[in-house]
């Protein structure tokens, strides 16, 4: 009786355990059929395409680069010495001066330019050409003169020379710029016929400093040198985004070639910033002003409507219309 | 008489039970619980040329800057392309921990765009064929590292769910920053992959042929 119920138990096992591997088998064929193909091939040897729903579709890239972040907009003073190899970049007068105001939220921006004569008062030192702040008192006093003018408080300020300039331009390839009007210049050297050039260094030195060829002189020089940054920003975006391995080459070769307040981690994010602020939302602006006698002295007087202008910019960091 | 139980009756419930938790398994798709899954080993980029951009110094020290991008890169990418669950779904939560609190946010975004894309959930298996990473250090006036760009060349083979094998090639530079002295990704200006399906040719001592495939 004991050996019977033993032989039954036993088949019973048997039962069970081949009932376990038919659940097991079909399970695995279940989910071969899943994931495919029940006998998915290994890829062997075949010149005849695999009939397939399969859509091969590109893998989208994602972009994302740091800027920097803050409520309030953020302002560069930027400035063009005329010293000469050899002279203090800070000693001389200032052939160029430009406020750029960037709003960090919509990431449009404005270049304000003010003509080199414009007749300002120049804090501590009494009314005077704007340019001359920079050899009275450096690029802190032109940031306080220009801060006394216009009610904006300056962030930050880089100074460069007409040798840094070129190094500039150069380091970037060269740039693409418009010229609006025939350029010949005995005293810059500027030699352009209305058209696209492609300028080096040099050329892009004596496009920014030629004001003979204007009837408007210092004005039309003004908004040249905005231009030129603007072909600058619109330059150093390619190079970047081409090939973003070239930001730090760039990088160095403005560090080199300016003199500002701006420390080394900031350039960094501002340049990052910048290669994210279209040309296109970038205003070109120079202050309205008019050309006049301040004794013997042909100055440039800024309009009263330029204060308008300044709480614009102010405000938004930007002038929307001029 | 003491009644003995049936033990054949408790051999058949202990089948029965193994049986029910195998189906659940397999059925459930999460095979990588099964036993016979092998381990992976963690991906490493192979480190390529290294080079710095120094703000002043002639020859600045960059100490162990490429290392750690090779680390912190290496990692993702391992999360990104080669944890299964980037080939079904997408890639595990802990891929993130790479990007700063800046980039964290756009990288989640475009968590599948960072990685297999559109290809997510066709692929069956991947397995890597080449990789190279190379590091460019800047370095600030005062010798320190402030940033470093890891530009990486990612080459895998994978077998696609309906039985293509196909090759993608990522190409990538990114943006990379130290915080807390862990370097980050904190931006991914440029990534370009391609997508190519390979056939294999019938000439003996050849290799695979590639048929066009589709750009980034």
């Amino acid at each position: 009786m004991r050996t019977r119920d033993r032989d039954a138990g036993t088949t019973r096992l048997a039962v069970a355990s081949l009932a376990f591997l038919v659940l097991v088998v079909g399970a695995l064929v279940v989910v071969r059929a899943k994931s495919g193909k029940a006998d998915s091939p290994s890829p062997g040897p075949s010149l005849t395409p695999v009939a397939s729903p399969l859509t091969i579709e590109p893998v989208r890239g994602a972009t994302f680069v740091p800027a920097l972040q803050g409520k309030r907009p953020l302002y560069v003073l930027v400035l063009g010495s005329d010293a000469r190899p050899g002279q203090g970049i800070d000693k001389e007068r200032a052939d160029s001066i430009h406020l750029i105001g960037i709003n960090l939220k919509t990431r449009k921006a404005t270049i304000l330019g003010f003509p080199r004569d414009s007749w300002v008062s120049i804090p501590g030192h009494g009314n005077d050409k704007i340019n001359a702040s920079l050899s009275d008192g450096g690029p802190q006093l032109t940031v306080k003169t220009v801060e006394a003018l216009t009610g904006i408080h300056v962030d930050f300020y880089a100074i460069t020379s007409f040798v840094g300039l070129q190094n500039m331009v150069n380091s970037l390839g060269g740039l693409t710029v418009k010229v609006a009007q025939p350029m010949h210049d005995q005293y810059s050297g500027a030699n352009f016929d209305p058209g696209t050039h492609h300028m080096n260094g040099k050329q892009a030195l004596q496009f920014a400093r030629d004001r003979h060829s204007f009837l408007s002189g210092d004005l039309t020089r003004s908004k040249n040198q905005g231009a030129l940054m603007l072909d600058a920003l619109s330059k150093f975006q390619k190079t970047f985004w081409d090939n973003p391995i070239r930001l730090f080459g760039v990088l160095k070769s403005v560090w080199l070639n300016v003199r500002t307040s701006l420390s080394a981690p900031t350039l960094y994010r501002l340049a990052l910033t910048a290669a994210q602020v279209k040309p296109s939302n970038v205003n070109n602006v120079v202050v309205p002003a008019s050309t006049g006698m301040e004794g013997a002295a042909s100055v440039v007087f800024i309009d009263p409507s330029a204060k308008a202008l300044y709480a614009q910019m102010k405000r938004t960091g930007t002038i929307s219309s001029h | 008489m003491r009644r003995r139980k049936p033990w054949w009756a408790i051999g058949i419930a202990v089948v029965l039970i193994g049986a029910i938790a195998v189906l659940a398994i397999v059925l459930s798709g999460n095979r990588q619980v099964l036993p016979f899954v092998p381990k992976r080993a963690p991906f490493t980029f192979k480190l390529g040329n290294v080079s710095t951009v120094s703000l002043k110094l002639k020859k600045p020290a960059v100490g162990e800057v490429p290392q750690q991008v090779q680390k912190t890169l290496s990692d993702m990418y391992d999360g990104l392309f080669l944890d299964p669950h980037a080939w079904s779904t997408a890639p595990p939560s802990d891929v993130y921990d790479h990007f700063t609190d800046a980039a964290r946010a756009d990288a989640q975004q475009n968590g599948t765009s960072l990685g297999l894309g559109s290809l997510t959930g066709t692929i069956k298996s991947l397995k890597v064929d080449s990789s190279n990473l190379d590091v460019r250090v800047l370095v600030d006036p005062a010798g320190h590292p402030t940033s470093a760009m890891g530009m990486v060349t990612f080459v895998a083979n994978a077998q696609t769910r309906t039985g293509w094998t196909i090759r993608i090639t990522r190409k990538a530079q990114y943006l990379m920053e130290n915080v807390d002295g862990t370097w980050l990704v904190a931006g991914f200006p440029k990534t370009a992959t391609t997508v190519d399906r390979i056939v294999m040719s019938p000439v003996p001592a050849g290799g695979s042929g590639s048929e066009a495939g589709s750009g980034s």
